[in-house]
């Protein structure tokens, strides 16, 4: 580096300026396109969360029941019930997936504070 | 002929035994095995030079952390730098898993429910204690959806502790499922390109499309191998910041 006069070195500064520029216009790009092409995964990853969270509610909701009878000989009262009752747990999953309302399933928010729920959500929905 | 599902035989390769409980060390622990040895191998090998400007084993090793870092990142908040060296195992496990899996005649370790049940399980206790230490008794309104008709809350609150049991279901079926019938699948294709060259004439000719389809259903078992993984930790990380912050 000692070697260089200050001539030859901001010729060299600036075409290594150009050259990071260029570098860097060239991996917006390539993100841009990484970023299209990520979009079917996700797509396939969620259709897949959707189908697996149906099973799930139904396959959990009547092993509870069928333990539930089980243990207080009501045979088949609450496996019926909780049957429908998990059925309904999976479609509301596949609900909130669908609406963006935190993938996760669990809690949710529904009229509470709006203010600062409602641009997230809105968000979420875009996703 | 084998059997398209034979591939998923548990074989034991040798007997042990511990205080009267039998483990032994079968072809899946074997797998699980090479799996840990390989995932830690690469990371230290790759990131032994630890160089400024990467190479390329460097730069699949930062891909990966910076990948799950990042996810950590947007889906739990700063609060999830403590688990990250948890669910970055938990990727690393998933992925090499399902990756070796894709090997010939290697076994599937996540084609199993039991492991994948075990995994989720681990995840769904631990991210409950975590919620239930970190907001005590507090952490039950996690149940109680606000806002609802006061008629309807006994109901959504049994539908919402459901839902709670159903995560460790949906999230190992999903994995195990996936990798299941993608595994399952390729042997029956594989299995139809045998049979018609067996038969002879002009079915020779014709057993070249289910080759072609294994060479397409490969390159989708890598996608999916690949995405059962980031879904498998994204999930992780959403239980996790459900449990951190309450709403």
């Amino acid at each position: 580096m000692s070697g260089h006069d200050d001539k030859a070195k901001s010729a060299e500064t600036t075409s290594l300026a150009e050259r990071i520029s260029e570098l860097e216009n060239r991996k917006s790009k390539l993100q841009e396109k990484t970023a299209k092409a990520h979009m079917p995964a996700e797509g396939m990853a969620l259709a897949g969360r959707v189908a697996t969270e149906l099973v799930a509610g139904i396959v959990v909701g009547s092993a509870l029941g069928w333990a539930l009878d089980k243990v207080f000989d009501t045979s088949p009262l609450w496996l019926v019930v909780l049957f429908f009752l998990g059925a309904i747990g999976g479609m509301m999953n596949v609900w909130r997936i669908a609406t963006g309302r935190g993938m996760a399933a669990g809690y949710f928010e529904e009229h509470g504070t709006d203010s600062d729920n409602a641009p997230s959500d809105e968000n979420d929905q875009k996703r | 002929m084998h059997s398209p599902v034979e591939q998923f035989t548990i074989k034991t390769l040798f007997a042990l035994n511990l205080f009267g409980f039998d483990i032994a060390f079968t072809n899946s622990a074997l797998f699980m095995v090479l799996t840990v040895i390989l995932s830690v191998a690469l990371l230290v090998y790759a990131m032994r030079p630890a160089a400024m400007v990467p190479g390329r084993l460097q730069n699949v090793a930062e891909m990966m952390f910076e990948f799950v870092a990042d996810m950590v990142r947007s889906n739990v908040g700063s609060e999830g730098r403590r688990y990250f060296p948890f669910i970055f195992s938990v990727f690393v496990f998933v992925l090499f898993t399902n990756m070796l899996g894709l090997i010939p005649y290697s076994y599937t370790v996540t084609s199993q429910i039991v492991v994948t049940f075990a995994m989720a399980a681990f995840i769904f206790v631990g991210v409950t204690l975590i919620g239930l230490i970190k907001h005590g008794f507090h952490f039950f309104s996690f149940f109680v959806p606000s806002g609802a008709p006061k008629a309807l809350i006994p109901f959504l609150i049994i539908i919402e502790v459901i839902s709670y049991f159903m995560r460790p279901v949906s999230l190992s079926v999903r994995l195990f499922a996936n990798m299941l019938a993608g595994h399952t699948m390729l042997k029956v294709f594989a299995g139809l390109a045998v049979m018609l060259t067996s038969a002879g004439g002009v079915f020779v000719g014709m057993s070249a499309l289910p080759l072609l389809a294994i060479i397409g259903l490969t390159g989708l078992e890598i996608l999916v191998a690949g995405l059962q993984a980031y879904v498998f930790t994204i999930l992780t990380c959403m239980y996790l910041n459900d449990a951190l912050h309450l709403h």
